[in-house]
């Protein structure tokens, strides 16, 4: 557990606001896609780790792989393997601030052409916690200085959840997740939320 | 919603108060505010009780320049704010620990822009809580996740009201006073001792906790409306115990609970915690704080010690026989047995709890007075609530 003031402050005061961030987000997820021609849609996120934590991520899908199974007459599905690298932001009011790196593999099928499809996650990230473990007030004011301690986590996670592809440019997707907080040299918690957010492919030349 | 209004909902739904505080802290800081006034007010006030709202109530009349008095039963000031000193190498909170509010509240209760002090705090979020359900053990680490508030760093509440609060009242408070009965027939207020002091007064605030005015120790000459006392009686408080046992050994988690574990925490609580928790201590103390029908069966068995022996016996089963093992000191605070508090604090309202306390609050002839922790609407069962309440009973009477 090691402090970094000139950290925390930084993003204390630079990335207060979600916002900011996922403007942040969208521009570098944007990069890696310019020039490519595969559909690579980027999402962003709303979630809710234990309902009373919020914050907002954004990631792109990174096809891996694609088949297709046509067991039942007149009905193809079809399946994608994608990696998803996210990156995020959560706040526990007043307690910690959360800044996390996420990968996911994850597996999508749909029905013919249907943009309906089931998706089933599970991923591996690693979580910054900048937890406000003591502070001081000034009795004058009412201001408070809070110290906070910055903490490392790994954090394996599974989902589950539905996309609903985008028809032109904008799709919808909602997952539960469920994992771990796993912190060396203490105890460990579970991490139990939901994920709400829209999907776009920004590149369209396929 | 305001806080009282969550607070509400919130037990209807089964939420207990301990882990609802930081959820009330989203919906925002209720106003906390010393009233401002004019007075022209130039008589004598009697407060009853030194507690916090007693002292608040004199910290206000004495920014006012008023003619006061504070009679206190016992011989220390403080009342359900209590501080064992020399347990270990942190003060320990025998009654209030948390800070069930921004610590913000802090400033708002002094009032004092010219104050030049700060106050250290931690926040109070456990990172490792289990249910122990008579045979083994469950995990329930997520809470950490969600349940957080504040307490005093290197300080207690009582050491707040004795820093900021009480310096300038120690001359006014009458130790080893219990007011018997109060005689508002006349003009004045007269009251009466156990020891058969009188004293006199225009206004009297009268701070006795909901249990006391409840059992009929101090009488009212004429005897109180039937309105008035029955508001009182619709109000539920019942016992309460804090015990604090230092061991060589932390080998329990930062919190833990006997029974399903959110069950535990909804109702009547009883909660076991590392005291020690991000204290400047190098010490291990597990406190256990129960109320109402969780503290009944340990109040039942009467002596400190056979209540210390009871909690010993529960540990030993649940750690297979480490609390023995490591034991090395225990402190136990009876607050059923203190015979001028008589419990922990308010709880339950039978009627709408508004409709109760403005009753309450109305007082008597324009005479007497009432304030305490559950006469406030904002911040019922705290500190802040009984100060709050201090600070109202003082602005109705100089205004
Ligand atoms: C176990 C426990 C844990 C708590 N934990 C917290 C917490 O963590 N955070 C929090 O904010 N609050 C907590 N509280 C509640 C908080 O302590 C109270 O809300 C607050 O201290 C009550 O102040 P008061 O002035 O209303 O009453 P009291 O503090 O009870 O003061 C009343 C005073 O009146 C005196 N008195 C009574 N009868 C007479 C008489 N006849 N004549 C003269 N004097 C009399 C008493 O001796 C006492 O000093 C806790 C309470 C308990 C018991």
């Amino acid at each position: 557990m090691n402090k970094n003031p000139i950290v925390d402050e930084y993003l204390e005061k630079k990335m207060k606001s979600p916002f900011y961030l996922i403007v942040f987000l969208c521009f570098l997820t944007n990069l890696p896609l310019k020039g490519q021609n595969t559909k690579m849609p980027v999402s962003i996120g709303y979630f809710a780790p234990y309902g009373v934590q919020y914050g907002a991520k954004a990631g792109i899908s990174i096809p891996w792989k694609n088949w297709e199974s046509d067991r039942k007459e007149d009905q193809i599905r079809s399946y994608n393997l994608t990696l998803d690298p996210q990156i995020g932001y959560f706040v526990f009011p007043e307690v910690q601030n959360n800044f996390f790196l996420n990968m996911e593999l994850a597996i999508r099928s749909h029905k013919n052409e249907k943009r309906f499809s089931p998706m089933a996650s599970a991923g591996l990230g690693y979580l910054l916690g900048l937890q406000k473990q003591e502070g001081s007030v000034n009795l004058a004011t009412g201001e408070i200085d809070f110290e906070t301690t910055a903490l490392h986590y790994f954090v394996p996670t599974v989902s589950l959840g539905f996309n609903i592809k985008p028809k032109k440019s904008m799709g919808y997707y909602f997952k539960g997740f469920f994992g771990r907080k796993i912190i060396r040299g203490l105890e460990g918690s579970t991490i139990i939320g939901a994920e709400a957010g829209i999907t776009f492919n920004i590149n369209q030349k396929n | 919603m305001t806080r009282a209004a969550f607070i509400r909902n919130s037990l209807a739904m089964g939420i207990g108060f301990p882990f609802l505080t930081n959820f009330i802290s989203a919906c925002g800081r209720d106003e906390f505010q010393v009233p401002e006034f004019q007075t022209d007010f130039s008589g004598k006030v009697i407060v009853i009780g030194a507690g916090a709202a007693g002292l608040a109530a004199g910290y206000l009349l004495q920014r006012y320049n008023v003619d006061f008095q504070i009679i206190e039963a016992s011989s220390v000031f403080g009342g359900r704010v209590k501080r064992a000193d020399n347990f270990v190498d942190f003060p320990i909170d025998l009654g209030a620990e948390w800070i069930h509010a921004s610590p913000a509240i802090l400033a708002e209760i002094i009032d004092d822009p010219g104050i030049n002090a700060n106050i250290d705090f931690i926040t109070y979020n456990p990172q490792t809580f289990k249910a122990w359900n008579g045979e083994k053990w469950t995990n329930h680490n997520y809470a950490s996740n969600f349940y957080s508030e504040y307490k005093f760093k290197n300080t207690t509440w009582y050491g707040f009201f004795e820093k900021y609060i009480a310096p300038e009242l120690l001359d006014k408070i009458v130790y080893n006073q219990p007011v018997v009965k109060i005689d508002y027939s006349g003009n004045q207020v007269i009251l009466q001792t156990e020891d058969n002091n009188f004293y006199e007064a225009d206004k009297v605030i009268i701070t006795a906790p909901v249990k006391v005015l409840q059992s009929n120790i101090i009488t009212f000459l004429p005897e109180l409306p039937t309105t008035m006392s029955s508001a009182i009686n619709s109000i539920s408080m019942d016992d309460g115990l804090k015990v604090f046992i230092e061991f060589e050994e932390k080998f329990y988690p930062d919190l833990f609970v006997v029974g399903r574990f959110l069950q535990s925490l909804s109702g009547d609580d009883k909660i076991f915690y590392d005291a020690a928790f991000r204290k400047d201590s190098t010490r291990n103390v597990l406190g256990l704080f129960t109320i109402n029908s969780q503290a009944a069966p340990y109040i039942a068995l009467g002596s400190d010690q056979a209540i210390f022996e009871k909690i010993m016996e529960e540990l030993d089963e649940m750690f297979e026989g480490k609390a023995s093992q490591h034991y090395i000191q225990h402190v136990v605070q009876n607050w059923s047995k203190e015979p001028y508090i008589k419990g922990s604090y308010s709880y339950n309202f039978e009627n709408n709890q508004e409709d109760t306390v403005n009753t309450i609050t109305a007082g008597l002839e324009d005479k007497v007075f009432f304030a305490g922790e559950g006469l406030s609407i904002d911040n019922q069962a705290t500190v802040q609530g009984a100060c709050e309440s201090g600070y109202t009973a003082v602005e109705k009477i100089l205004t």
